[in-house]
């Protein structure tokens, strides 16, 4: 077992947790923005995970010490992929909500919100909570076994 | 020093094994005189001798490794190494074992 | 106990263990400057130090002495974001993991080098305790 290589996954399966949680919060403080006439106004984003092969993965993700830790002649034939994140726009229609007496009211008395789904936000980020809590589960599992690798033939000395 | 420093403290001649061999780490194949002196008891006690040798540079090259970064197999390791312990101290005993009988050998009176 | 190969171990270890520390050195840095603006995550270059001496180990079976020499672990810039064309960041998780991988390398070097040296003892004293 090699343990470097164990913390190096858990780390990246984290990283994508956290960026999801990111996003989410990021949605829910921007959902009650008015979009303008003629500005954009806010685009909630959303979180794609992608499977890459190690060696291809930015170095936020670890992944490239991962792949500069792989011994060839040991592991021929074992392609770790690691989760990369990519954020991008989530391409949601805006909401428009009656409000007349709104001075960014439009001509029919429309203001426009972000369509930014507060349910779905929250789901999305307790999703990523237990998720997070499995990859932490999984590294401490990972450095107890080193750990008791180590007491092999005797706890101390 | 491994093996040397029991041969350093061990009188006793076991067949001329303490006299033609080098007890060189780098080179663990004993150059004992080839079988002239050596009786079989003697050949049984090189070969274990061998072996406790081997298995300490085994366990010195898996440090290195560890040292140099190479943490493949931890577990491998400390299972080497702790076979290494208790074969380097069944050879301790049986060396102290052998110094005490001859030491009652030379004890008797003619 | 000075020449052969428990001295190479000895020291291959040293300075290995010299490493782990800094790196947990550079580690609590980089942890308590996550969010500072214009901070360079730092990280420790030791084991690419010892390409040559891995490769000549996997063809000799051991470390040759020569091959240490020199070897030194130093702080340095953490680079490997600026090829990506990214600022440089702290990011968290990452450096969590480096942290109990790290203690768990430098566990693992200890109890690595007190066998070692029981074993020598073990030795010396004449296998009594």
């Amino acid at each position: 077992m090699d343990y470097s290589r164990s913390f190096a996954i858990s780390a990246a399966g984290m990283a994508v947790e956290r960026a999801r949680v990111e996003v989410a919060s990021l949605n829910l403080a921007n959902a009650n923005t008015i979009q303008t006439e003629g500005t954009a106004g806010f685009q909630p984003l959303r979180v794609l995970a992608l499977a890459m092969p190690a060696n291809l993965a930015m170095p936020g993700a670890f992944a490239n010490q991962v792949d500069a830790g792989l011994n060839e002649a040991a592991l021929s034939g074992w392609n770790i992929t690691l989760p990369q994140v990519a954020i991008e726009p989530s391409g949601a229609q805006p909401r428009a909500v009656y409000e007349p007496t709104n001075p960014f009211a439009n001509a029919k008395g429309f203001v426009t919100y972000p369509g930014v789904d507060t349910a779905t936000e929250m789901i999305s980020m307790m999703g990523a909570l237990r998720s997070y809590e499995a990859n932490v589960a999984a590294m401490n599992t990972a450095r107890a076994l080193a750990l008791k690798a180590l007491d092999i033939g005797g706890a101390s000395s | 020093m491994t093996a040397e420093a029991i041969m350093a403290v061990a009188p006793v001649q076991i067949g001329g094994v303490a006299d033609g061999a080098s007890m060189d780490a780098a080179s663990p194949a004993l150059t004992a005189q080839p079988g002239s002196a050596l009786g079989p008891f003697g050949r049984m006690v090189s070969q274990g001798l061998d072996a406790v040798n081997h298995d300490l540079v085994v366990s010195q090259t898996d440090l290195q490794e560890l040292a140099t970064g190479n943490v493949q197999n931890l577990h491998q390791i400390m299972i080497r190494m702790e076979e290494t312990r208790l074969s380097f101290q069944l050879f301790m005993q049986v060396r102290n074992r052998l110094l005490e009988a001859y030491q009652d050998i030379m004890k008797m009176q003619v | 106990m000075t020449e052969g190969i428990e001295a190479i171990t000895t020291a291959a270890l040293g300075l290995a263990l010299d490493a782990a520390s800094l790196r947990q050195q550079a580690i609590a840095s980089n942890i308590a400057n996550a969010d500072t603006v214009g901070y360079e995550p730092l990280s420790v270059n030791f084991e690419t130090q010892l390409e040559e001496a891995r490769f000549a180990m996997q063809s000799q079976g051991r470390l040759d002495a020569t091959s240490l020499a020199g070897v030194v672990p130093r702080l340095e810039i953490d680079r490997s974001y600026r090829s990506f064309g990214l600022s440089p960041k702290v990011l968290l998780d990452v450096e969590v993991a480096h942290m109990a991988q790290n203690a768990v390398h430098y566990q693992a070097l200890i109890r690595g080098l007190s066998r070692h040296f029981a074993i020598m003892s073990s030795a010396v004293s004449d296998g009594k305790k």
